[in-house]
């Protein structure tokens, strides 16, 4: 048993992810091919745009059961949304936001452009700590306009009356999975702006240009809509339900910033925070590099339900360096 | 013979004439058609002008639909059949308006989750020739908040035909595997012709659009035919296009066989059959979507950040400083551009 225990921690963890993330996204895009279907309410960018994929994005039907007036939001069919975050929950706890380090398709793509810059050889780019703050709390408001935008298809707003038909799904419409995603399975049709109405128009070109940015920032900036991304947010409002965790063992930490270094989302905290213990932030995907770039012996280690399945060890840490090299 | 009379004696005969010229001519245009005609179904009465149409995103608890025709001396057999292939029940009212048919559909994703063949059956001779005909209405009960979890469940997803039905109207599935409705104007659209379950060759389909546009076709050894869906909604006005427009089209077929007989009664010597299926389309994205602005767009907006980042790091190159402590620090002007 230590033995394996002794392999699992000396692993290299990228390229574990890195296999286990070609795999998943075969899973999530091509999964219909193989009558795959994983399920509906899942907590990564399954989009179901993409026609024959393996599941399905669960922010889609959160909007979608949110088209309803408040008196049927607050009777009988308020259950169906209470049901399916439920399922959704389900799903979250068993893998917490390790769903976006090592499954989400978008998330997966984008470390494949960072793969591709770093074999250019060009540098990367980082927010500073202030833009950082700043730009994390734009998945907040777009988690809250996702909800309250189909509320208000439904309900009048004072003055204004219903938004149109053509508010529906507003996150898929600007998210870059609904234009980028379905390409993989050669489908180009959500590359068109929509003159079918002034909204679908502005909904589109956002999504556009958005979808121009995803493409230049995921190439200089790792993971660069994952700052922005809801279901992010959202993941992190269930965080403390998860088997999976991430713990830190302050007291061993030398304050030494390699996690810091290695870590994608650049998340400060991993290396200046040694009160807290469940180290997961709200920008963390869990993909646990911070974990293998650490020193330090059980500093850091990934839990699953009270049980330690990998954590840092010097071993481990000397190997991975020598490998490097 | 006076002059007088005998011009009266010309002019009588001329009435005369004209009396059995209009009886030859006229006469049959007020004689009663005994013909029926074939009917469909409707989501309006026939005495309601507006047309409606039914969303597969709308699941409500009853389903109605009404007969075409103001006929009341209908002898109507009601048929149901389920997205699974089972047969269920289904109501037939005699209103005020018409015929109205109905069943229930409980808000939850159970076995009508999916497309539901409704059909109608009369039988009636006239004039020794036996008249079957059949109205038939796929309707899709759907809802995204029941999820799409029959996604892989072929049954669910085929257009099927009914081994109880005399002669129907089979698409090429005309919904997707979330059973959304996507026909479009330019589809190229296939149905089939059956007979109690069995295909029908050599039967007259005709294909009628919402602004009276048709084509008739004969159908193959499969019973089947193909035609491209033709476009026929347009507004000069952008604010008034709708890309959601629903337009319909009813797909008719009939069918003649040579076949004596007697039914309930009544002897016939030829069989005609018809059938009936409307079903709806909506404008292509090609209408009013464009690719070009959205790769312009997407385009411009890839460049602008690719740039930005580029100037940015450009900007904040600092110039290397050569330190010379007996000399005050100064700028390198030859590393300056490195
Ligand atoms: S904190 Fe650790 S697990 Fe979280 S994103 Fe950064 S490196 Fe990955
Ligand atoms: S790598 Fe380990 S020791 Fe260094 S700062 Fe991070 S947690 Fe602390």
């Amino acid at each position: 048993m230590n033995k394996f225990k002794k392999y699992i921690n000396n692993v290299n963890i990228s390229r574990f992810r890195f296999w286990f993330q070609i795999f998943a996204f075969i899973i999530m895009v091509y999964g219909g091919f193989l009558s795959i279907d994983i399920g509906e309410n899942l907590p990564t960018f399954s989009c179901p745009y993409i026609d024959k994929g393996g599941g399905t994005c669960f922010l889609m039907g959160l909007q979608h059961r949110f088209t309803l007036p408040i008196d049927q939001l607050i009777s009988f069919r308020g259950l169906a949304v209470l049901t399916s975050v439920l399922f959704f929950v389900s799903w979250f706890i068993f893998f917490n936001k390790a769903w976006c380090g090592y499954i989400c398709p978008l998330g997966t793509l984008q470390d494949w452009f960072t793969k591709l810059r770093q074999k250019i050889g060009i540098r990367y780019s980082n927010y500073s700590e202030a833009k950082f703050k700043k730009l994390k709390k734009i998945k907040y408001i777009l988690l809250g306009l996702l909800i309250l935008i189909p509320i208000f298809m439904a309900n009048s707003i004072p003055f204004i009356g219903k938004l149109s038909h053509d508010w529906a799904v507003p996150f898929c419409m600007i998210c870059p999975g609904r234009t980028v995603l379905p390409l993989f399975q050669g489908d180009a049709s959500q590359l068109v702006i929509d003159y079918g109405s002034k909204t679908k128009m502005i909904f589109t070109v956002l999504g556009m240009a958005i979808t121009g940015m995803f493409f230049a920032g995921a190439f200089f900036k790792k993971r660069f809509f994952c700052f922005f991304c809801p279901m992010s947010a959202l993941q992190f409002i269930f965080k403390k339900l998860g088997f999976l965790r991430l713990i830190k063992d302050g007291t061993k930490c030398t304050k030494c910033g390699d996690c810091y270094r290695a870590c994608d989302m650049g998340i400060r905290e991993i290396a200046d925070d040694i009160e807290s213990k469940d180290i997961i932030k709200d920008d963390c995907m869990m993909c646990f590099k911070c974990v293998a770039a650490c020193p330090e012996e059980k500093c850091l280690k990934v839990n699953f339900l009270g049980k330690t399945i990998y954590e840092a060890t010097e071993e481990g840490f000397y190997k991975r360096q020598k490998g490097k090299k | 013979m006076k002059k007088k009379q005998k011009k009266r004696i010309i002019a009588h005969g001329y009435s005369r004439g004209l009396i059995i010229i209009s009886v030859i001519f006229i006469a049959p245009v007020f004689a009663e058609n005994r013909e029926p005609k074939s009917f469909h179904f409707s989501l309006t009465s026939p005495a309601e002008k507006k047309q409606k149409h039914e969303s597969e995103h709308a699941a409500k608890p009853v389903r109605k639909y009404w007969l075409s025709t103001a006929e009341k001396d209908l002898n109507l057999e009601g048929y149901l059949l389920n997205p699974l292939g089972e047969e269920k029940e289904l109501k037939i009212e005699k209103k005020e308006e018409g015929w109205l048919v109905s069943f229930n559909t409980p808000f939850k994703d159970s076995e009508d989750h999916g497309a539901n063949n409704v059909y109608v059956v009369d039988k009636k001779v006239v004039d020794k020739t036996l008249y079957i005909r059949t109205a038939k209405w796929i309707t899709v009960n759907h809802s995204c908040g029941w999820g799409h979890g029959h996604k892989h469940d072929k049954i669910r997803h085929s257009a099927l035909s009914f081994e109880k039905i005399p002669f129907e109207i089979v698409p090429q599935v005309l919904w997707d595997d979330k059973f959304h409705i996507r026909t479009k104007t330019g589809d190229n659209l296939k149905v089939f012709v059956y007979s109690y379950g069995k295909p029908v060759e050599n039967a007259k389909v005709t294909v009628v659009s919402e602004k009276d546009w048709q084509k008739t076709m004969i159908t193959d050894e499969n019973g089947g035919i193909e035609f491209q869906m033709i476009r026929d909604y347009y507004e000069r006005n952008w604010e008034r296009f709708h890309t959601s427009h629903r337009s319909r089209m009813i797909v008719e077929a009939e069918y003649e066989i040579n076949e004596s007989g007697n039914y309930e009664g009544e002897l016939y010597n030829k069989i005609i059959m018809s059938t009936s299926m409307p079903w709806k389309y909506s404008p292509a994205l090609e209408d009013y979507a464009s690719y070009k602005s959205g790769l312009t767009v997407g385009g411009i907006f890839f460049i602008l950040t690719l740039g930005g980042v580029l100037l940015y790091r450009e900007r904040r190159r600092k110039p290397f400083l050569e330190l010379d402590f007996e000399k005050k620090p100064r700028k390198n002007k030859k590393n300056k551009n490195e």
